[in-house]
């Protein structure tokens, strides 16, 4: 069918994604249950010695790291999971 | 040889490379940007990596985000296709410094022809003529200057891409005013630099180019010419080997010519020699192109060589292990460039899903395409749907070849040039093999189209 096109993927709301491609690192103190308000850093890819921040999308609480310290990340790749504030 | 390599490249290209890296045994992880995460080299690969969103400088012009990627995936080698990054000496050099291998000619190669200019007089020196033409133009006042000494009408030429961007041809000094600023434009937002330089003009020219092969210890072999007059817009649509405007004893002549400089000046890897031919039959060199081209495939059907599996043995530091006498062409070869454009609206680049796509087949029909049914032509990119090429013992069986084929050839969903392919392959100035590359833009793609369909 001509108009069955898939919809755009759209990240769902809270969702942590990787800004580059390079090895992700939290930043201190971040961890589930962390508080976060929009625009908060909670960690950095590496990329060739270059940090690109990783920043919270919503103003919540941290659930999850879905990704280890020095792990590598491709762009867009989901790194962890902040509960937006109701 | 390299055990694991990174693709930086997409759309039929990609799967080319990966085709070749899996015949050599090489594994293969493909950079995409999100617009390609669907695409048939990604589900060929044995890894892939997005490197960014479908905007290419965020993506595959990146090279950060690139070499990143080849890094983290742990390869040893990048292949940069043709475009994005293919000829930028700077990010052949990055390769370098973190440890990669760039496949191509190395950065020092790279440089020494990154000028247009520099390398027509690198290579004047070991005996090819070239085209009169100026060195890099500073400002409008030299320009002029120079288009005199040359001689009018002349042609505009960015020094950094290719693709017939910033290109103009002009006939008088006013129209050289102007069009300068319109090429440097066009210059400087599709490749990042807006130097320019001078050409002089043939009226009625055909492109014949010849590709080399070239190891890091000096063995060098051609392994022959393509003619690739069948041009729009400086864009080639159709290319084909041998050239029917080249006799045998002229043919060799130019390609041991060709060879014999490139390989004095010090190249290295695959690369292309582009000439104009004028309606004497004399030759004049206008630029190299340090990487795989997409007419490749047509030398290939004529030589049994697979050329981009011998631009990553070379980039490897393997020798070539063949000479020229090893070197034989067989037969006629076309490539139909199937675009996605509309012919209708001034060949309007289109987008849109693929609905049904039947690849042609039979002796001597090769397709090189990224499509399948169902896949999405993101908007972003060029235009290239695939080649399709043909091969017979002579041009009259290449061609009859190609007209089963163009007719088998389905692609249901998104509006394609083949109208065009179609038209062509009734036209006599293209059967007889007299076609310039200024025909289409003199007689104008809808009239001649047009005239193809009343005849």
């Amino acid at each position: 069918m001509a108009d069955a096109h898939p919809p755009r993927r759209e990240p769902p709301r809270g969702l942590v994604t990787s800004p580059a491609v390079g090895y992700f690192a939290p930043r201190d103190g971040v961890a589930p249950g962390s508080g976060l308000h929009v625009g908060d850093v909670i960690g950095a890819v590496d990329v060739l010695g270059v940090r690109h921040d990783v920043v919270s999308p919503v103003d919540g609480v941290l659930r999850a790291l879905d990704v280890e310290p020095g792990q590598a990340v491709e762009y867009g790749q989901p790194i962890g999971r902040v509960e937006a504030n109701a | 040889m390299f055990s694991k390599i990174l693709i930086a490249n997409r759309g039929e290209i990609a799967l080319r490379i990966v085709r070749a890296c899996r015949r050599l045994g090489i594994t293969t992880v493909v950079a995409y940007s999100e617009a390609d995460r669907e695409s048939r080299a990604v589900q060929l690969a044995d890894e892939q990596i997005c490197v960014g969103p479908a905007e290419a400088r965020r993506s595959y012009l990146s090279a950060p985000q690139i070499l990143s990627a080849a890094l983290v995936s742990g390869c040893e080698a990048i292949h940069p296709g043709y475009g994005f990054l293919a000829e930028d000496d700077t990010f052949a050099e990055m390769t370098r410094a973190h440890g990669l291998v760039f496949i191509g000619p190395s950065p020092e190669v790279l440089e020494r022809f990154a000028s247009k200019a520099g390398t027509r007089t690198l290579l004047a020196k070991h005996g090819l003529p070239t085209i009169p033409g100026s060195g890099m133009l500073r400002d409008d006042a030299q320009a002029l200057a120079e288009a005199d000494k040359i001689g009018y009408p002349v042609l505009i030429k960015p020094s950094a891409g290719g693709g017939g961007k910033g290109m103009r041809m002009v006939r008088s000094p006013r129209e050289l005013q102007q069009a300068m600023t319109i090429c440097r434009s066009e210059a400087l937002a599709a490749f990042g630099d807006d130097s320019l330089y001078l050409e002089q003009w043939l009226e009625e020219n055909r492109h014949v180019e010849v590709q080399v092969m070239v190891d890091r210890f000096g063995t060098g072999v051609h392994v022959g010419e393509r003619d690739c007059s069948v041009q729009r817009r400086h864009q080639k649509i159709v290319e084909e080997a041998p050239s029917p405007a080249l006799d045998d004893a002229r043919r060799v002549a130019l390609a041991e010519n060709a060879i014999r400089a490139v390989v004095a000046a010090g190249y290295e890897n695959v690369g292309t020699l582009e000439f104009l031919l004028d309606r004497a039959g004399n030759y004049y060199f206008i630029e190299i192109n340090c990487r795989i081209q997409v007419e490749h495939p047509v030398t290939e059907m004529l030589s049994g060589v697979d050329i981009v599996a011998e631009q990553i043995r070379i980039a490897a530091g393997e020798p070539l292990g063949y000479t020229q006498a090893d070197i034989e062409l067989r037969g006629h070869a076309i490539e139909f460039r199937i675009n996605a454009e509309d012919t209708e609206h001034d060949f309007r680049p289109a987008a849109g899903r693929i609905e049904t796509y039947l690849p042609p087949g039979g002796p001597g029909v090769r397709m090189d395409s990224h499509l399948y049914s169902g896949y999405d032509v993101p908007p972003y990119y060029d235009s290239l749907l695939g080649k399709l090429i043909v091969w017979g013992p002579d041009r009259a069986t290449a061609i009859a070849r190609a007209r089963v084929a163009l007719d088998e050839l389905v692609i249901d969903g998104v509006v394609t040039n083949l109208p065009l392919h179609r038209a062509l392959l009734s036209n006599d100035a293209f059967l007889n093999g007299e076609f310039t590359t200024n025909l289409l833009d003199r007689v104008g793609s809808g009239a001649f189209m047009a005239a193809a369909a009343a005849a």
